[in-house]
């Protein structure tokens, strides 16, 4: 007779379950799943595969023209590297350039156009449509006549540089303006010593036996990437390149320089000058053939570069510079030595000067080209050399380049920025001083929220790198001309605006025509193309093949065009780089009778020894992209903007931490920053990069010092007296 | 008088056996059909005789394509060739308006594992069936099951639910890889077969 | 101490289903200048993200990473080279693969490379203190990507979630394909130019040289064997197979700043 079913029985059905359990697949199966999805988060993400296949493109994140090799995967670009072979490159790319790709998915991308409002100190971007953007911009155009159109371009000699410019002689007030940034050795410069106003100045680094550089960053970017990485190569081995890096700034270059010489803020052109007073009273140059050469090297008048530089004998400028009299002597001589008491008139390597064109005025400039002339510099192998220009794509009337410091304050009404990618690296004071008083619009048109952009009115954006043509002519400081053309491999958004259409646009509604007249930019691609083809000069690569040949073996344009149009480049033989008799007229001091005294003031330009100084200094150019937290914060490579870096001895004077907050103030404004102590800074200065912050996955943060620096009579920004207070 | 005890110990057993052995196999792991009924058998019997290479192709850097883009179908289907309802489908909703077709992938390894089927194929000479077992003379596709805890599919973690290493036809886990490879004599080392 | 002995290497490889090779790396501490490409260039090629706002030079993750180093002058003698510092690919008494629990990284008995299998990891993070050079990495967060950006991750390299270790695998990943690419040319042995770690191909003025050290003919063993050459830390006998070069003195002698006069034994 069977019982009821009691507890005990019912655990020991549960006791049963158990073991059974133990002797089916369940739990060790559950466990083995559960491991595997614990392991793949859906937030952890899962690269896509598919079909590989590899593009070429120039990169156009800044004017080197570097070539790119895009390996895509389904094509969609996931990563980029040089083209080896490539003659422009040398076949490397960029700590920016590697990343570029990411930069269509970055957090400031602007995928549609925006109106900025600005409300309390804080900035809010508010969508438009491509509409309300044109129309607001149109409108502002129209509402006065007062002031004039300018367009700001971050890439001069483009060919859509010279679409801006066409559009621009149609307006009644158009101006088109050329950033102060090193774009190479400017066209003023290049007409003193060239005497020629269709040539440009290169340098040819490779033949070179020393580089006294003034600030120019020649071991950190300079030049090429081809003749950069030939600059290093070359400071090894026999018959080594030097560099002598002249700058008060512990840059990366005077880190790694053979000899670095801390000048005194602002005394850089003094020292120029006591270099070439030595090379003249110790006959280290060729006086006689410098005065036949120039009207104005010795002339008796008392106001000649003779007499400029008898004023600065090293005794006097080691007092001011804080250089030694030795020192300095004993550079000169290094700057005309040879390897070997009596090499061969081949294998002697002259000397040359670079300097960083965007801190020096243009009076220092000048004396660096002369002391370049004393030093038979010019128009040698391993010197400067001149490259011809490349040509116009567009023809007709067009707006002279106006540089920024010639524009007239209060001037203008309406600027367009260009959304080229080369990054800010002068204040915006500059610009800001140039407009008019009431209501000046700014029109940013570039595709991502950041540099000047930060400034503007309207934002309408163009498509971003990778997205979009582009061409990159000559590089400043290439020793040849070149060409190359990128066009775009991943698809633009829609919502992005044309830079030609913008331009268009306001032509239609100024009734000005000369913008309608302007072709696509492809167009404008294969006229240029066709003029080079015609030239019949110059060497042609491939970079499908990795080959270079001679142009005269190409047979059409149409081939140049897909050539040029799949990562490879065109670029000149060497223009008839003739001896050191360059049957030219060099000009030291400039046909107008201020030369003398304006040379005069420029070089005696020098900050006394009270307080300290802020001294701002370009890390890495351009749009940053999110994996430049590896070189910024996470290994502190580089310095971000927001550091001040000091030495130890100035900073313990002042109380500050290491790794500490202050406040760095100026007669323009304070900045916070990050202490770092240093013991390579001058004592005296404060060093702060204009560099990016990055600060995570959502943000690079843009911190720009040069916004509190002072902008000089001279139009520098380079000094600038500060006070720094722990915070 | 029965001993209600062990009845019940012993009938909990055997429910939980069951359901272990029997329903649970089913249960945890879930069906997916493949888009289109493709049969293997029509394009690689006699009439036809394509080989398993001419439509899973290797690029010149050695990447295996894997399951062929609908320019492969394209090529011969352009118009159709047979009665199907399926090559109807496939004319229908695929080729004629340039779609790639979803299709659901059998032995598709985990992110961490890196397989390289020219070394298999190409150097070490084994034929697609050793591992791909019938796949070439189906008429139709089974269905794919995934597992419904973490995703994987069955063709890699095994049919063979007490996990003992089988031929590489019936799982694809690391220890069928390895069973073969020791067979074979390769010697394994970890950065040979991760990523 | 730079034991000048070591730099004729001394690894032993197993013939297994490949050719036996020691790979490694010659950096020409000379030629580099710190720009930070082949940084970049890593961290695109693995799958690195960005690091999140909390991150710091101690808590990012930068499998190859480049340290300044002066020569201890003051200002305005002061001089700095660079270092880019990545996994050194110990081969002998491999400090991390001696204390894993979980077997998660071995030596490579028929190339050399330290392999780092993340997968396997339990995050203990032993491997990270009993590394001397530093160069193995946590992931304190899961990797974010801002928006969009995850298209682009290379699927040769299988991203990490956090809690794992993870370091520079001398990007085995591309050895991997130019073993397939070879065995599609029915070839077991890979081309040389075919296998060369994205920082190596990236460095600009190529201070970067990647190559077999057993290879008499490759260029990295006569580099290596070069009397300029030196390794990190060599008196800990692990062997690194990641060689520096400079023709500067006081570089030299910073490389042997771990035993005084004194104590070093003879030659």
């Amino acid at each position: 007779m069977a019982k009821g079913i009691t507890r005990r029985d019912l655990l020991k059905l549960i006791g049963g379950s158990a073991v059974g359990l133990m002797l089916t697949p369940i739990p060790w199966k559950v466990l083995d799943e559960t491991a595997k999805w614990s392991q793949n988060w859906s937030w952890t993400p899962v690269p896509r595969n598919g079909k590989v296949n590899f593009k070429h493109t120039t990169c156009y994140l800044c004017p080197m023209s570097c070539g790119a090799r895009v390996r895509c995967v389904e094509d969609q670009p996931v990563s980029l590297m040089g083209i080896p072979n490539h003659p422009i490159s040398g076949g490397g790319l960029c700590a920016i350039g590697l990343g570029g790709h990411l930069l269509p998915y970055h957090p400031s991308r602007l995928l549609q156009p925006h109106r900025v409002a600005r409300e309390n100190g804080r900035i809010k971007i508010v969508p438009i449509s491509r509409e309300e953007s044109l129309s607001a911009v149109t409108e502002a155009i129209l509402s006065s006549k007062q002031g004039s159109i300018a367009i700001l371009d971050g890439q001069p000699k483009r060919a859509i540089s010279f679409a801006y410019r066409k559009f621009l002689a149609g307006l009644t007030n158009g101006v088109y303006i050329v950033p102060p940034i090193d774009a190479g050795v400017p066209a003023e410069l290049t007409l003193r010593v060239l005497g020629e106003r269709n040539l440009s100045i290169g340098f040819d680094m490779e033949n070179t036996r020393t580089i006294l550089s003034f600030g120019a960053p020649v071991l950190d970017g300079w030049g090429t990437l081809g003749q950069f990485s030939k600059i290093v190569r070359n400071r090894t081995g026999n018959n080594k390149l030097k560099v002598i890096q002249v700058e008060s700034i512990h840059s990366r270059t005077a880190q790694l320089a053979d000899q670095w010489v801390p000048v005194k803020p602002g005394t850089e052109a003094a020292f120029a000058l006591a270099i070439a007073n030595v090379l003249i009273n110790e006959k280290l140059c060729d006086a006689q053939k410098l005065r036949t050469h120039s009207t104005d090297f010795d002339n008796g008048s008392g106001h000649s570069f003779l007499d400029l530089a008898e004023k600065f004998s090293p005794a006097s400028v080691a007092e001011r510079s804080g250089i030694s009299e030795d020192k300095i002597v004993g550079i000169a001589r290094e700057l005309v030595s040879q390897p070997g008491a009596d090499a061969s008139p081949a294998r002697k390597k002259p000397s040359l000067v670079a300097f960083g064109g965007a801190t020096f005025s243009r009076d220092e400039q000048i004396i660096f080209m002369d002391l370049n002339i004393l030093l038979g510099a010019i128009g040698t192998k391993g010197g400067l050399i001149p490259r011809t220009e490349l040509p116009d794509p567009i023809g007709g009337r067009l707006t002279e380049e106006t540089p920024l410091t010639d524009v007239p304050d209060h001037s203008v009404r309406v600027l367009i920025l260009d959304g080229a990618e080369s990054g800010t690296l002068f204040p915006w004071q500059m610009l800001e001083q140039k407009f008019v008083p009431n209501s000046p619009v700014v029109v940013s048109l570039s595709p991502y929220f950041s540099g000047i952009a930060l400034h503007a009115d309207y934002l309408i954006p163009s498509p971003s790198y990778l997205e979009s043509c582009n061409d990159s002519p000559t590089p400043a400081g290439a020793p040849t001309a070149s060409y190359s053309i990128s066009t775009p491999i991943l698809p633009a958004p829609k919502t992005v605006v044309e830079p030609l259409d913008v331009i268009r646009r306001i032509s239609a509604a100024t009734h000005s025509n000369s913008g309608n007249e302007i072709q696509p930019l492809k167009e404008l691609f294969k006229n240029r193309i066709e003029k080079i083809f015609k030239q019949r000069r110059g060497f042609v690569f491939d970079a499908s093949t990795g080959e270079t040949v001679k142009l005269t073996t190409i047979y059409s344009s149409g081939q140049l065009m897909k050539i040029l149009s799949d990562g490879g480049c065109w670029y000149d033989k060497e223009f008839g780089v003739r001896s050191s008799e360059f049957g030219v007229l060099y000009s030291f001091l400039g046909r107008d009778n201020h030369g003398f005294e304006k040379l005069l003031a420029a070089a005696d330009h020098h900050l006394g020894d009270s307080g300290l100084v802020l001294l701002p200094y370009a890390a890495n150019v351009g749009q940053s992209h999110q994996l430049m937290t590896k070189v910024y914060r996470e290994s502190n490579l580089r310095e971000p903007g927001n550091e001040a870096s000091i030495n130890p001895e100035t900073a313990n004077k002042l109380e500050l931490i290491d790794g500490g907050s202050a406040v760095v103030k100026t007669g323009n404004g304070i900045s916070k920053v990050k202490v770092k102590f240093d013991r390579g800074i001058m004592p005296g200065a404060i060093q702060v990069a204009v560099g990016p912050i990055v600060t995570g996955y959502a943000e690079t943060g843009e911190q720009n010092i040069l916004e509190v620096c002072k902008i000089s009579n001279d139009s520098t920004w380079r000094i600038t007296k500060a006070e720094i207070f722990p915070a | 008088m029965a001993d209600h005890g062990k009845v019940m110990f012993f009938l909990g057993a055997a429910v939980i056996l069951a359901f272990g052995w029997v329903v649970f196999p089913y249960v945890i792991y879930k069906p997916v059909n493949q888009p289109i009924q493709f049969s293997h058998f029509t394009h690689t019997s006699d009439n036809v005789g394509l080989k398993c290479e001419n439509c899973h192709t290797f690029d010149k850097d050695g990447r295996f394509d894997g399951i062929p883009k609908i320019e492969k179908c394209r090529s011969c289907h352009l118009k159709p060739l047979g009665i199907s309802g399926d090559e109807e489908k496939l004319e229908r909703n695929y080729i004629n308006p340039g779609l790639e077709i979803p299709w659901v992938i059998y032995s598709k390894q985990p992110q961490n594992v890196f397989f390289s089927h020219a070394t298999h194929v190409k150097l070490a000479g084994i034929d697609c069936q050793t591992c791909h077992f019938g796949q070439a003379y189906t008429r139709s596709l089974r269905p794919a099951y995934f597992s419904r805890i973490s995703g994987y599919s069955i063709d890699i973690f095994g049919k063979d639910l007490l996990d003992f290493p089988s031929t590489p036809s019936s799982g694809m886990r690391m220890a069928d890889c390895s069973s073969c490879h020791h067979r074979q004599g390769v010697k394994e080392s970890c950065i040979d077969c991760h990523k | 101490m730079a034991n000048y002995e070591s730099r004729n290497f001394s690894g032993i490889a197993e013939e297994t289903n490949y050719r036996k090779s020691r790979y490694g790396m010659v950096i020409d501490v000379d030629r580099c200048t710190g720009c930070g490409a082949c940084v970049v260039a890593c961290a695109v090629e693995n799958n690195v993200a960005p690091a999140p706002p909390a991150a710091t030079d101690r808590t990012g993750i930068t499998p190859i990473r480049v340290y300044k180093v002066d020569n201890g002058l003051p200002f305005p003698d002061i001089r700095s080279v660079f270092f880019p510092i990545t996994c050194q690919q110990c081969e002998h008494h491999t400090p991390c693969v001696s204390v894993c629990p979980q077997n998660a990284v071995a030596l490579d008995e028929s190339t050399g490379i330290v392999g780092q299998i993340p997968v396997r990891c339990l995050g203990c993070r032993y491997c990270i203190v009993a590394c001397p050079y530093h160069a193995r990495y946590f992931n304190w967060w899961d990797p974010t990507w801002p928006a969009g950006m995850e298209k682009t991750l290379n699927p040769d390299v299988s991203p990490r979630m956090r809690g794992v270790v993870e370091k520079c695998n001398f990007c085995f990943h591309r050895l991997q394909a130019a073993r397939s690419k070879a065995a599609i040319e029915g070839k077991k042995d890979i081309d040389p130019a075919d296998y060369v770690p994205a920082c190596v191909a990236a460095c600009p003025t190529q201070a970067m040289t990647f190559g077999d050290l057993l290879d008499e003919n490759s260029g990295i063993s006569r580099l290596a064997k070069n009397a300029n050459s030196f390794r990190l830390l060599e008196n800990l006998g692990t062997e690194p197979k990641i060689y520096y070069r400079s023709d500067q003195e006081w570089v030299k002698r910073l490389a042997e700043n771990d035993l005084t006069e004194k104590e070093k034994p003879n030659g």
